[in-house]
């Protein structure tokens, strides 16, 4: 074995990699009325949501950049300037602790839909056998395996579900954790099979489109009494982009909208930047109100 | 891109699966079950040692595997792991990383000598081989997740998947490089080629099979994030959870948890024969 040769090679190999470093952290320049920066979680609503803003903003001549990354890290590269918008805060409720720890740098520039719902849901062959209610899971453990499926463990949604546990004192019950579309597949599994299952759920989502599920009711409001989906702001962005600003503030969906928008996304496997274009090109009234004050 | 001619392979696929769900699901009822039993076999006999008995265990163990330098490393290691409150958390994984293992090992170490042994088994092997280890995790989870619901047995099968590979490419490799004078000698003194496969070929390929069962184990370690997402709970599930919440304490703690562990393991298994590799 030539050791220098292999020696020579590796070094070779680091200075390709770093010299890739340096050329793709060149910044890219700025046109002239600058970029707006969205933190996008991977969820599909807020998918197609940002990408119908950033077909509006850039047809007026802002250059746009969707970034995918968990909820957490959005809120807290807002926080600390890094990212200008979250067009998903679920707020009071959903996102109580995010909006804890960084709410002083942040601010609620308007709400962009007006109405969720967020809870527990079982099939509907469920709910009609007679299980309608949160209260009601207690004493059928059997009927369910004693396990209510969640998604991402950390999830607003998974610590809310944990303290309904505690107050309805389902304590046959464990929650389990796994991830949004790992939910979507066990209900699909158990559906097929006529089980009973109890899913984590919020609407606006396409589980609704796709399965045939209920809400169970939830008497004590464990689940809030229906967030409402926020467009979030770090606190400067007024100052530097008032008339974005301004846009965002007349900026609003209707539930029903962005669950198709989701249908489409999610479902019809559309890319979620032509089911905004889409969009958009078939509401120009909306969108020249949105933007009247930026001509 | 739009106007591409589509062939349709996700739809094909998805109708297949859907097709094995509708005809095989007690087929897959079955190994679901067979699994789970392993896993809380395992669940339940690292649950049931005491924490510091378990310390001492596995010091001997690197002391009789290793050598005794390596002890106090162990010891520190694994009470650092009881210190951060995430024993219980790292038993489950290992429970997950043990079960995960002997399955790939148990197909993996026969499969390495039918394809040592046969050119048209290698030949048919080695594409699927290269499937196994290059299909993105993510991609076949959710499918996974359709035959076995979520849970333990998804997040092994997954895993299985992944470290089978290595076990069966490096028995294979050892069983090939036994040289052709020792197998004559075999053959000279009459020797069946069963007798010559386990009298010749196999003690000589041990060093060899062994790294593939270390090999296992380290891909095993490296799938525990991963199968955090099917709800396999454990290490996996304290860093997913860190991670959405931006709360990097947790995520950082259980990262170096199952280093630790990766490193303990990887010692033993690679010194239980005295190859030094």
């Amino acid at each position: 074995m030539k050791y220098g040769t292999l020696f020579a090679i590796a070094i070779l190999g680091l200075a390709v990699m770093f010299s890739g470093c340096v050329q793709s952290s060149q910044v890219v320049e700025d046109t002239q009325k600058g970029t707006i920066k969205f933190g996008l979680p991977p969820w599909p609503g807020v998918t197609v949501k940002s990408n119908v803003v950033k077909v509006i903003l850039e047809e007026q001549g802002y250059d746009v950049e969707l970034n995918q990354l968990d909820a957490g890290i959005t809120y807290a590269k807002l926080a600390d300037g890094e990212l200008d918008i979250l067009l998903a805060g679920w707020l009071p409720t959903t996102h109580q602790d995010y909006w804890e720890q960084y709410g002083e740098q942040l601010e609620m520039v308007h709400v962009n839909v007006g109405k969720t719902a967020l809870g527990l849901a079982v099939p509907t062959y469920t709910y009609e056998a007679g299980i309608q209610s949160i209260t009601d899971l207690n004493g059928n453990e059997e009927l369910f395996d004693g396990r209510i499926v969640g998604i991402e463990p950390g999830a607003g949604i998974m610590s809310n579900t944990e303290k309904a546990i505690t107050l309805y004192g389902l304590e046959g019950y464990e929650l389990q954790s796994s991830s949004t579309p790992a939910m979507m597949a066990e209900l699909a599994r158990a559906m097929n099979e006529n089980e009973n299952i109890i899913v984590t759920v919020w609407e606006p989502h396409s589980v609704f489109f796709k399965f045939n599920i209920t809400m169970l009711d939830d008497p004590e409001k464990v689940y809030g009494d229906g967030d409402k989906v926020y467009t979030i702001a770090r606190n400067d962005f007024k100052d530097d982009f008032p008339e974005v600003y301004e846009f965002l503030q007349k900026f609003e969906v209707d539930p029903s909208v962005q669950s198709e928008w989701i249908y489409k996304y999610s479902d019809e496997g559309m890319d979620p930047e032509e089911v905004a274009e889409e969009w958009v090109a078939n509401n120009p009234e909306l969108v020249a109100e949105w933007t009247s004050h930026m001509n | 891109m739009a106007d591409t001619f589509n062939l349709g392979i996700g739809k094909f696929l998805v109708n297949l699966i859907d097709f094995l769900i509708d005809n095989y699901s007690g087929f897959f009822d079955i190994i679901s079950s067979v699994i789970q039993s392993i896993v809380d076999f395992f669940l339940f006999l690292l649950f049931a040692i005491n924490p510091y008995l378990m310390i001492i265990l596995i010091s001997i163990l690197v002391w009789k595997t290793v050598n005794l330098k390596s002890v106090p490393f162990t010891a520190f290691f694994l009470v650092i792991i009881l210190m951060m409150g995430l024993w219980d958390t790292s038993m489950i994984t290992l429970s997950l990383i043990i079960t995960s293992t002997l399955i790939a090992l148990i197909f993996g170490i026969p499969f390495g000598i039918v394809k040592a042994r046969s050119k048209l088994v290698s030949t048919l092997l080695d594409p699927l081989l290269d499937v196994m280890q290059t299909l993105p995790s993510l991609a076949y989870l959710i499918p996974a997740v359709l035959f076995f619901g979520i849970g333990e047995v998804p997040g092994v099968i997954a895993t299985v998947i992944f470290a089978m590979p290595p076990a069966i490419k490096l028995t294979s490799l050892g069983i090939e490089q036994v040289s052709e004078e020792l197998i004559e000698v075999g053959k000279a003194f009459g020797g069946t080629s069963w007798q010559i496969l386990t009298k010749i070929e196999l003690p000589t390929a041990v060093p060899s099979i062994m790294m593939g069962v270390n090999q296992a184990i380290m891909l095993s370690f490296s799938m525990v994030v991963i199968a955090g997402f099917i709800g396999s709970g454990g290490l996996g599930e304290v860093i997913i959870s860190g991670i959405q919440r931006y709360s990097l304490a947790p995520a950082l703690e259980a990262g170096i948890a199952v280093t630790f562990l990766a490193v303990i393991f990887d010692r033993i298994t690679r010194n239980l024969v005295g190859s030094k590799i």
